[in-house]
């Protein structure tokens, strides 16, 4: 059972042509303290049947909700079945990285029509093949803008929490100092960046929409911290971009997020595809592989791995960053997904998004208990205050099998509302609040 | 073949949404796009016609033999997709309630479980997203124990020569000093290896068997030195596959390691990922790992935090779909599975670099383990075909060529993995391949520089690319 191809007789004919009796007798070089003489402890091999039904059992183990209102940092939107059946032919799925141009003309077009899409639903010029998710594309941009003497992030409270834990983990690594922005009414004050001396400050990070749904004025931070000499970097849902003004139309130079949105699996939390994005400055400080266009010897146009020279296998400890496999497979899925929406239906999404999401807020705010906690504008998720505790609200949304929104305090939600959820599911959603609230 | 964009046509495009259901609610027009979103405007059967064509530009596994060293091209099982598209598995989210999400920890801990015993180490996470990540995590986790133990003038980590890339710039991301160490005969030289240990190193990279698929069989002495001056010892277990069921990195002296389980674990490579880089440590840097971690308890699964935790590398879990596929794989094969599949894989690559070596020059002609490395350097000498023109060359027989250049030690290197889950009769036909290919060497009656000759694009100009870069469609 281990997809070995060969037959016992053939096995013998090689080991003869190797000139050994024994494959044992390959391993000369294991020390005999370490080599194992007694079998792995683990299960013994299953077939096929019994391991699909090993692992439908645990997928049907979690539950799959009809409804959801929990986002924070995953979210479900519908995906088109082409998406599903198209990212699933053979040929992407096996192939390697594309250090064989001639092998690979279609997984790198693929790759440079993913570039141009993210660059023009964030109105910058340059985008990587992809980074591992949307925490760790936001650390790699921190460290991009990293220079001799500036050695501080600054870090708006508004960043998800989970990406902030990251940033620290890889600001421990290059001995940064990393300082967090207090909100005020859930956004981060403007006020604090022309006040604060920010000669040692590399780059600012800011997310917006930011983690409770809130839209940031960036504008107004990128301005202020490039007059600092520090990069304001925006994470940006790239699903809002549909509606809400673009990183590029608000001055901002670098950009990065999570990409999930564009069609692939919520998935338990991946594989997922974090982006980076930027002006033409960081061209060639940019981590991971890029796609370039260019000839080849008859003078077609064609596409390789470009910009090698910032990359591990070349620069080794002097790389720009020690990625090397990315996240191609869900780059090429959500370039699928943007072709399969295209020009009028990622603004539909986003639209829509920002619709349910806003009626949903106006229902709960009309009911007894609930009121929101910021006043700022919002795009698809929001802060509930309520007088119930948010436990009871989602085991109430539970057993209508609703997943209820995402528990930042004993009476604090953060509700999220995609497209993905129908006017009806909304109506019972609030039903059941209200119900909960007598 | 044309762009996706060169195939847009205004109001053409895929109908997907359903009915609006509730009324538009007014945005201030300051927060509102005002550029145009310039995605492309396509129906749904010209998408699925683009996406089908440039899949047949696309070389996979499934397409054919694929020998690249060091990146283990296995064949990707089936089941595994078939498994990891259920949607008990596709359509959770990671900020679910355990309670919601029993059977996905439940995947998590049993892959814990079985690649700890596999690889000796006390337990497992799948939070970095491919193996250099896991290097990393690794190294983060390194740094922080010595900083606890207050122990900070340790700043350098050791690496040999013949690493992967990713190992020195992956220490460099978490501040450490890189010190590279010379090899002898391919292996570790103890001497050179005393001579940069002290108390200020931090810890040891290694892959074993290293990327010359030779296994160091001064493995326990190197790691006892490098603890005996109180370093770490790193594993990078890219090059697991020879191993699994033979001997452990845990009992190696490791104290903890990588996986890439897209490579070992059957998983695909998808083009460039996702992988999973699957991290391991023994329980002493337990209290280290990027939170959190899962415990079964009581009968049921359950997220922990770590008290010394380096803090995250991703947001969640990790790439947890591509780790469904990988116990899968585990389930399937079993404990004898394992070793058989590591037995083979050894046994392939030394039956194809016997076959091989009486024409081509091999790096170091000793038995080696999953992966062997030529060394072209004669035939640039006397014929002038330089190892990316036989690279090129191996094209034209849709076979994929094998990591060229790499390891860097070795010049005009060709780097060959055959894995287990092919043949003899494909080692068979490549060594043909390669034997035809070293006569029309020594004839010289091909032009070499000119290779590949059969396919659409041939020879890029990579130059080109990087001097004047073309990186996104101009609409």
């Amino acid at each position: 059972m281990s997809y070995v191809v060969t037959s016992d007789e053939e096995r013998r004919e090689m080991l003869r042509e190797i000139g050994v009796s024994s494959i044992r007798e390959l391993y000369k070089d294991v020390p005999k303290e370490v080599f194992l003489n007694s079998p792995l402890d683990i299960e013994a091999g299953k077939s096929e049947f019994e391991v699909v039904k090993d692992l439908r059992a645990k997928a049907g183990a979690n539950t799959i909700f009809d409804a959801t209102f929990r986002g924070a940092g995953s979210y479900r939107h519908f995906i088109p079945e082409v998406v599903k059946h198209l990212s699933a032919i053979s040929g992407f799925v096996t192939s390697y990285t594309p250090y064989q141009a001639e092998l690979a003309q279609g997984n790198l077009q693929s790759i440079f029509e993913y570039q141009t899409e993210i660059c023009d639903l964030n109105d910058l010029d340059v985008s990587n093949a992809s980074i591992y998710d949307g925490a760790s594309a936001a650390c790699e941009a921190m460290v991009m803008c990293l220079a001799r003497n500036k050695d501080t992030v600054l870090v708006s409270k508004g960043v998800h929490p989970h990406y902030r834990a990251a940033i620290q983990a890889y600001a421990f690594g290059r001995d940064v100092d990393v300082k967090e922005i207090d909100l005020v009414d859930g956004l981060t004050p403007v006020d604090f960046l022309s006040e604060q001396d920010l000669s040692g400050v590399s780059s600012v990070i800011v997310q917006s929409p930011n983690f409770y749904g809130l839209i940031e004025d960036v504008e107004t931070i990128a301005k202020l911290s490039a007059k600092k000499d520090a990069e304001c970097i925006q994470i940006v849902n790239p699903i809002s971009l549909g509606l809400l003004k673009t990183p590029g139309e608000m001055g901002v130079e670098l950009a990065c997020g999570e990409a999930q949105p564009l069609g692939l699996d919520q998935g338990f939390g991946g594989p997922y595809l974090g982006f980076i994005v930027s002006s033409k400055k960081y061209l060639r400080k940019i981590p991971g592989r890029i796609v370039g266009q260019t000839t080849d010897m008859n003078g077609k146009p064609s596409f390789v791995l470009t910009l090698q020279a910032r990359e591990q296998h070349i620069r080794r400890e002097k790389a720009t960053s020690s990625i090397c496999s990315n996240e191609a497979h869900s780059a090429l899925r959500c370039a699928i997904y943007m072709g399969a929406m295209g020009q009028a239906g990622i603004q539909e999404v986003a639209r829509r998004c920002f619709n349910n999401a806003h009626y949903a807020m106006q229902r709960i705010v009309e009911l007894p208990g609930f009121s929101r906690k910021y006043n700022g504008e919002f795009f698809h998720e929001f802060v509930i205050r309520t007088e119930i505790d948010v436990d009871t609200i989602n085991k109430l949304l539970k057993q209508n099998n609703i997943e209820g929104p995402f528990k930042l305090n004993d009476n604090e939600m953060l509700v999220c509302v995609t497209e993905a959820v129908s006017k009806k599911e909304i109506d019972a959603f609030i039903t059941i609040l209200e119900k909960g609230a007598k | 073949m044309s762009l996706i964009f060169e195939k847009s046509i205004s109001k053409h495009r895929c109908t997907i949404l359903p009915k609006q259901d509730i009324e538009d609610f007014q945005v201030d027009a300051s927060l509102l796009r005002k550029s145009e979103v310039k995605l492309p405007e396509i129906a749904e059967v010209d998408l699925v016609r683009h996406y089908t064509n440039l899949s047949k530009k696309t070389f996979g596994v499934d397409n054919g033999f694929y020998p690249l060293g060091s990146c283990t091209m296995k064949y990707n099982p089936k089941v595994n997709e078939t498994c990891a598209s259920f949607p008990g598995f596709t359509d959770i989210s990671p900020n679910s309630d355990a309670e919601d999400v029993q059977g996905a920890l439940a995947v998590i801990y049993e892959s814990d479980v079985a690649l700890s015993e596999i690889t000796g180490m006390d337990k497992m996470i799948f939070q970095p997203g491919a193996g250099a990540h896991g290097e990393f995590t690794g190294l983060l986790m390194i740094k922080k124990y010595h900083h606890e133990r207050k122990d900070f003038k340790r700043d350098k980590v050791i690496v040999p020569d013949s690493a992967h890339g990713t190992n020195p710039a992956s220490a460099a991301m978490t501040g450490f000093k890189v010190i590279t160490i010379k090899s002898k005969n391919g292996i570790i030289d103890l001497d050179a290896l005393d001579k940069v240990l002290d108390d200020t190193v931090a810890g040891l990279m290694l892959t074993n068997p290293n990327t010359l698929g030779l296994y160091d069989p001064g493995i326990l002495e190197i790691t006892k030195k490098v603890h005996d001056c109180g370093g770490l010892c790193y594993y990078d277990g890219a090059n697991l596959n020879p191993i699994m069921g033979i001997c452990k990195p845990g009992d190696m002296g490791f104290d903890c390691i990588h996986l890439n389980l897209h490579k070992t674990f059957s998983t695909p490579h998808g083009g460039g990922g996702p992988g999973v880089g699957a991290y391991g440590c023994k329980d002493f840097l337990v209290d280290y790992l990027p939170n959190p971690i899962v415990v079964k308890e009581k009968g049921a699964y359950h997220f922990k935090n770590v008290s010394h935790s380096v803090g995250k590398v991703t947001a969640f879990y990790g790439n947890f779909l591509i780790l469904v596929r990988a116990l899968s794989y585990i389930k399937h094969l079993g404990s004898t599975g394992l070793k058989e599949a590591s037995e083979s894989a050894v046994l392939n690559a030394n039956y194809m670099m016997k076959k091989l070596k009486e024409t081509y020059r091999v790096a170091f002609d000793t038995f080696c383990m999953h992966e062997f490395v030529l060394d072209l350097t004669s035939f640039k000498d006397e014929y002038g075909v330089k190892a990316i023109d036989v690279c090129k060359r191996i094209i034209d027989f849709e076979m994929h060529p094998p990591t060229m250049y790499f390891p860097l030690i070795v010049n005009e290197a060709l780097m060959f993995e055959p894995t287990e889950t092919e043949g003899k009769h494909t080692i068979d036909w490549a060594v043909d391949v390669m034997l035809q290919i070293a006569e029309e060497v020594k004839k010289g009656e091909l032009d070499f520089s000119k290779t590949p000759f059969t396919t659409e694009i041939r020879r890029l100009n990579e130059v080109e690319a990087a001097r004047n870069p073309i990186v996104k469609y101009e609409h």
